[in-house]
């Protein structure tokens, strides 16, 4: 990892279309402007993260669980209306 | 009673071109769509170069008719369109053993472009939306 430091207003670049600019810093934590062409995604790393293990999770599902789900929908979903098939409260004691 | 394959005949099977990729397959760019349940709640997003690979999508309406992502400009551009009515979204759902735990990604739907075939994954900025809501409630 090449770990620099910049002072607020100053920038880096990353190949030849990514500009990374310090906009302000205060405290911990940095604020950062990033420019990158329209083909590169940019995300706070944690998000993406989150992204990667939700595709792969969801990723080539196994054909019978697919099955079982459309089998299940097109018996149809969104018939359920707010209010009914809720169990009565339990009021007791 | 059987469940349809996807079969050559579906009349809405497309390609789809990814401008980015989906995250975590960053090789896999080109994609067919295809319609995997005759009443159209399902459609199966097939890599063209790894067939093995594929993704259950579903237009979210279907099961969330409240969800309504913002098309904002950076969108329109990386599909090449300029109109909003041309881009749809799908929701990838994550099937599991039991259809109580399916589940779909509203935080980050495919968008694409009806004209240009263009698509991608976007990660809206409500945090409050889940890559795994679930499908039943």
């Amino acid at each position: 990892m090449l770990i620099l430091t910049r002072r607020s207003g100053e920038s880096v670049m990353v190949g030849d279309d990514v500009v990374i600019t310090v906009f302000e810093v205060r405290g911990d934590s940095v604020r950062i402007g990033i420019q990158a062409p329209r083909s590169v995604a940019v995300h706070r790393e944690e998000v993406y993260k989150e992204l990667q293990a939700a595709n792969k999770q969801a990723a080539s599902p196994d054909e019978e669980a697919l099955q079982a789900l459309v089998i299940s929908a097109d018996a149809g979903p969104g018939r359920e209306t707010p209010g009914t098939d809720k169990p009565e409260k339990d009021t007791g004691s | 009673m059987t469940v349809p394959h996807e079969t050559a005949h579906n009349s809405d099977q497309s390609l789809l071109e990814f401008v980015e990729p989906i995250a975590g397959f960053p090789s896999e760019r080109t994609f067919s769509l295809t319609g995997i349940d005759e009443a159209g709640y399902f459609h199966s997003l097939r890599a063209v170069d790894s067939p093995e690979l594929r993704f259950i999508l579903s237009e979210p309406v279907n099961f969330f008719p409240d969800y309504a992502p913002k098309i904002d400009q950076r969108v329109l551009a990386l599909l090449g369109c300029s109109d909003a009515e041309d881009v749809v979204f799908y929701v990838i759902l994550s099937v599991a053993a039991s259809l109580v735990d399916a589940t779909a990604n509203l935080r980050a739907p495919i968008a694409m472009s009806l004209s240009t075939r263009r698509a991608a994954q976007i990660v809206l900025d409500d945090d409050a939306l889940s890559f795994r809501e679930p499908l039943a409630r």
